[in-house]
């Protein structure tokens, strides 16, 4: 599919002075959306939605369940911006977006249950773009954002995300700034195995070049970095990755990817098999089976941490996904103990611009020398974006 | 004479009705129009008079009348041209539209669509006429040869496909499978002291081997299952005063109850809930310490689950997790499948 869709083609979009929703879901491989290029400016997904991206939320993603019957999706599309206004000029876009979720811990539990509201994330996002098909863009965003545990030494107002973008041609680009690195399936579920274990969770932005191809059947990703510049130089992890996918049946995704990241104190290699596949009006599995070799300087926490995880979409009504996030983890492979979380969740968009989700995670302890109980986890999440 | 009474009487009634055909159509009263057809019908029309009553017909949804009446038409008007241009279809001829006049198409699209409606009225696939259907059919040709309002004409049939096709789809059929979980369960046991009681859980892994049974259609599914389970599990006290542990230790027993699900893409994936009973098998190991004993709790549970389902032609992926009724421990299951 041709990342950058005919321009004659979005005269009906809405060109919004701000664009919409800020993360890729990768599970709208559903709604026959291989690339994130499809949608986004990031060719791995995630950050601002193009104007494309924008009309398919509108249209595809978001219910239409609030707007006048008489309204048809060309309708729904043009109104979908901020102030329900089309932009006048092609070069730049801006983006408002909030993530707040409350989060319940051993709900039910006299002594134990913790109730807080966290808010993960507001920024903003601004997208120069030029250049027949969006040749060149930058981007780049900045907010507050809570710091990991453990790290105090960052702002936590700071930016998460910001590069310089050029596509050669519509199957070759090149990008270079702080981005996500490159690696398996981009859930958006941060606290995943799948994506703490090689350390590519939601702070674990580096700064790199990344090469991007698009081919009919292919997509390939590689990138390098020199860890973030803007931690201390001996935390910073540098290395670099590769991603690849393909296509099969002309629905699937089917693909591997390899990471290589280290400081002067840790070493990583991650490498996985992931699938992604499209069963159609919006329903998706995403899987995905990886393994993290890792070293440390002085030997004392060398591992090998095994992980699996399966996310199921079903979307009975247009706006409403169910979903189960089933993980598997092993935090090492010379033990049999492994660790399994379980979480159904609801999530609903029933305008464009609000998505709102609930989760319940159990997860679940196997070990050949202790029995225990079963920990939960609620959460409630809000997004709004403008 | 009494001929030439007859007819002096009857002109003028001719015309009366005559003039209240077009009265009631100039006025748009549609209702009064098919009025005058359906206590007459046998009459002597003109063709102008028949047409307007068609419409009347039409407004109303009396098609099977109007199809009649369109019938009628033809043969009184068109019947050469009718029968030369099946002649042409039948012998393959091409067929030049612009020797047909406008007039016969549109009373060839009015059978279409009176055809076409009544199709439409269709409530359930057993009320399906062959005949309906092979006459829309033959109209929908006509009209294609002809080139007339082929859009429309389009339109139409694909209305009408998919609305037969709905009519199919909403036809239960039986349905068979058998699948393969694997799957973790719990078990609930105390360990009873001489002053304390502490609640055990044993947590299972295993596998369920089983098959199910229902009816589904486009949208729904019902059916009951029922598995084997075999696995094991482990057990251990924290906070009691004496150490209790065991592992490995065996576990069998049955699963199994009704589900109903909703299907929800054209890919035949589902979602729904299940009210399985589990029956466990499973001995703990009584403590060597004097004065305490394990007690097992009923064998027999109640759960309610959350089921999921994502096929691949035959074969499908499901998984299941829920919770024991008025109790804290939960069950859950991934597994493969075949269905029939």
């Amino acid at each position: 599919m041709n990342p950058r869709f005919p321009r004659s083609l979005l005269l009906w979009a809405l060109l919004l002075a701000t664009s919409l929703s800020s993360y890729a879901y990768t599970n709208f491989i559903g709604h026959s959306y291989t690339s994130c290029l499809n949608c986004h400016y990031n060719p791995t997904g995630g950050g601002p939605l193009t104007d494309y991206g924008r009309a398919v939320s509108a249209t595809a993603i978001s219910s239409k369940m609030f707007y006048p019957d008489a309204w048809s999706e060309e309708k729904v599309a043009y109104t979908s911006g901020f102030l329900f206004r089309k932009p006048k000029q092609e070069w730049l876009r801006t983006q408002v977006n909030y993530r707040g979720f409350q989060v319940v811990r051993n709900p039910g539990s006299e002594k134990n249950e913790q109730k807080e509201w966290i808010n993960m994330q507001l920024d903003g996002r601004l997208i120069l773009k030029f250049g027949q098909n969006d040749k060149f863009v930058a981007v780049g965003n900045y907010g507050y954002a809570p710091l990991p545990e453990g790290v105090e030494d960052q702002p936590e107002w700071r930016s998460r995300e910001y590069y310089l973008g050029y596509r050669f041609s519509p199957k070759f680009g090149m990008y270079a700034g702080l981005m996500d690195k490159a690696y398996g399936v981009k859930v958006i579920e941060h606290i995943a195995f799948s994506r703490t274990a090689p350390q590519v969770a939601q702070n674990d932005q580096v700064h790199g070049v990344l090469g991007h191809y698009l081919g009919e059947k292919w997509e390939i990703t590689g990138q390098g970095f020199a860890g973030n510049l803007g931690q201390d130089a001996d935390l910073q992890m540098k290395g670099g990755s590769i991603l690849a996918e393909r296509t099969t049946f002309d629905l699937h995704r089917i693909g591997f990817s390899a990471l290589q990241s280290k400081n002067e104190f840790l070493t990583l290699q991650s490498y996985a098999l992931h699938g992604r596949f499209n069963l159609k009006e919006g329903s998706a599995i995403l899987t995905e089976v990886g393994q993290t070799n890792r070293k440390t300087f002085n030997g004392l926490d060398d591992r090998t941490m095994r992980y699996g995880l399966l996310q199921t979409y079903l979307r009975p009504f247009r706006g409403v996904y169910f979903l189960s996030n089933i993980e598997y983890f092993n935090r090492d492979i010379r033990e049999s103990d492994y660790t399994v979380r379980w979480g159904p969740g609801l999530q609903f968009f029933p305008v464009q611009r609000v998505e709102l989700r609930l989760d319940a995670y159990n997860t679940r302890s196997f070990s050949t020398n202790a029995s225990t109980r079963d920990s939960w986890m609620y959460l409630f999440q809000a997004h709004l974006w403008l | 004479m009494k001929t030439l009474l007859a007819l002096l009487l009857l002109v003028p009634s001719l015309t009366a009705l005559a003039n209240e055909i077009e009265r009631a159509y100039r006025a748009k009263d549609f209702k009064r129009v098919a009025e005058i057809y359906q206590a007459n019908p046998k009459r002597a029309y003109t063709t102008r008079e028949l047409m307007m009553l068609s419409l009347g017909l039409r407004k109303n949804q009396l098609y099977r009348q109007d199809i009649m009446l369109n019938v009628r038409i033809i043969k009184k008007e068109y019947g050469k041209l009718h029968k030369a241009i099946l002649s042409d279809m039948k012998q393959g001829n091409t067929i030049d539209a612009d020797a047909y006049p406008k007039s016969l198409k549109i009373i060839y699209w009015n059978l279409m669509n009176d055809y076409g409606r009544i199709m439409q009225g269709y409530k359930d696939v057993q009320e399906v006429n062959a005949k309906d259907r092979q006459h829309y059919a033959s109209f929908s040709k006509l009209l294609s040869e002809l080139e007339f309002r082929e859009k429309e004409v389009d339109k139409l049939n694909d209305e009408i496909t998919a609305h037969i096709q709905y009519l199919e789809n909403k036809v239960y059929k039986f349905t068979f499978g058998f699948n393969l979980q694997y799957l973790s369960w719990q078990q609930v046991s105390t360990l009873e002291g001489p002053t304390t009681s502490t609640s055990l859980i044993v947590t299972n892994r295993g596998y369920c081997a089983g098959v199910e049974a229902g009816v589904e259609n486009y949208r729904y599914h019902y059916y009951v299952d029922a598995c084997l389970m075999l696995g094991s599990g482990g057990v251990s006290s924290t906070g009691s005063a004496i150490n209790y542990q065991q592992s490995n230790i065996p576990a069998y027993g049955v699963k199994g109850g009704p589900g109903i699900s909703m299907i929800v893409s054209s890919s035949r994936s589902r979602i729904g809930i299940k009210l399985p009973v589990i029956y466990n098998i499973q001995e703990l190991s009584q403590p060597r310490n004097a004065g305490y004993s394990v007690k097992e709790e009923s064998p027999v549970s109640f759960v309610a689950t959350l089921y999921s389902r994502w096929q691949f032609e035959k074969f499908f992926l499901q998984t299941e997790f829920g919770q024991y009724v008025q109790k804290d421990q939960t069950l859950w299951s991934l597994g493969i499948g075949k269905s029939f």
